[in-house]
């Protein structure tokens, strides 16, 4: 029963995380195009809602891990 | 997970029961922190040196210039130090014979707690005691009062939280893929079917790298951030 309640927590955490990431990278791309000269301000912008949305990720790994050596 | 990660004791060393002993992370810890410190003073006397660092003041500064609105360089310093020793913390892990600290919970939360600290120092020390306000949103009414303030004090108190388990948790998960792949090519029965593990694990190691700078810029932004929430934000 760990198992599985380890394997859903990572396995939804990674659905939502790769919807969220294409939206982000669209919209940039989108916002890329609209303006080309504010590239510095997207790029910096993108790589932090990388990292926000990866965080989430890892956040449901964490509990997977706990959830697996409990 | 992070509760039996056992670490590779170098020097046993207690306080009256409190457990002081010299284990790895700590000993890459001296070094990164030497590293910071040397890059940081012998700047002053090679120029070639001193144009690196200015670089790097140039990009902290136009990183976070303008989400930090004071006028004080102390920030600045404050920022590039800790963007420097988490960046060279987690890239200690990448190194042979050594693991980043910053894979451990307890280094990300001392960390965190830090920043924590300083962001409701600074807030204390602009605003006085009006720096609770910032636990009431305007344009709340009065009856809302008692559902909204433990709201707000739950998402202010899960900031050093999520600071820390961000970067723990990115640095731990990159570990373990790896160990993972690293099982793979020892348990793979052909030779040529170790070629897919090894170049599984260079590709992680080359975006290790990258997250690696990826997280240390995210801690110094969100540390950036907080602080000048704290200073000018919801006031």
């Amino acid at each position: 029963m760990n198992a599985i309640g380890a394997g859903i927590s990572i396995a939804l955490a990674a659905l939502g995380v790769s919807f969220s990431l294409a939206i982000v990278y669209f919209k940039t791309l989108d916002s890329i195009t609209r303006q080309p000269d504010l590239l510095g301000s997207f790029r910096v912008l993108m790589f932090i809602g990388f990292a926000f949305i990866e965080a989430i990720a890892l956040y449901a790994l964490v509990v997977s891990f706990s959830i697996i050596n409990s | 997970m992070a509760a039996e990660h056992v670490q590779t004791v170098i020097y046993h060393l207690a306080f009256h029961g409190v457990n002081l002993d010299v284990t790895k992370p700590v000993v890459v810890m001296w070094v990164v922190s030497a590293m910071v410190f040397l890059f940081l003073t012998v700047a002053n006397f090679f120029s070639g040196v001193r144009r690196v660092e200015r670089f790097l003041f140039d990009f902290i500064h136009d990183a976070f210039g303008s989400s930090l609105h004071t006028k004080k360089t102390i920030w600045f310093s404050f920022l590039v130090t800790l963007f420097l020793f988490i960046f060279l913390c987690n890239l200690s892990g990448l190194v042979p014979f050594s693991e980043s600290p910053t894979s451990g919970i307890s280094v990300t939360a001392a960390m965190a707690v830090v920043v924590f600290l300083v962001s409701q120092l600074v807030g204390v020390y602009c605003h006085g005691f009006r720096h609770l306000k910032v636990l009431v949103p305007s344009g709340i009414p009065v009856i809302m009062l008692p559902f909204i303030i433990p709201l707000e004090l739950i998402s202010q108190l899960a900031r050093p939280f999520s600071l820390a388990i961000r970067l723990f948790a990115n640095m731990f998960a990159g570990h373990s893929v790896m160990l993972i792949f690293l099982g793979l090519i020892t348990s793979a029965t052909f030779p040529l079917l170790k070629l897919l593990p090894f170049a599984g694990v260079v590709l992680l190691s080359m975006f290790e790298i990258f997250v690696a700078f990826i997280q240390a810029f995210i801690f110094t932004y969100l540390a950036s951030f907080y602080i000048s929430d704290a200073a000018h934000g919801a006031h």
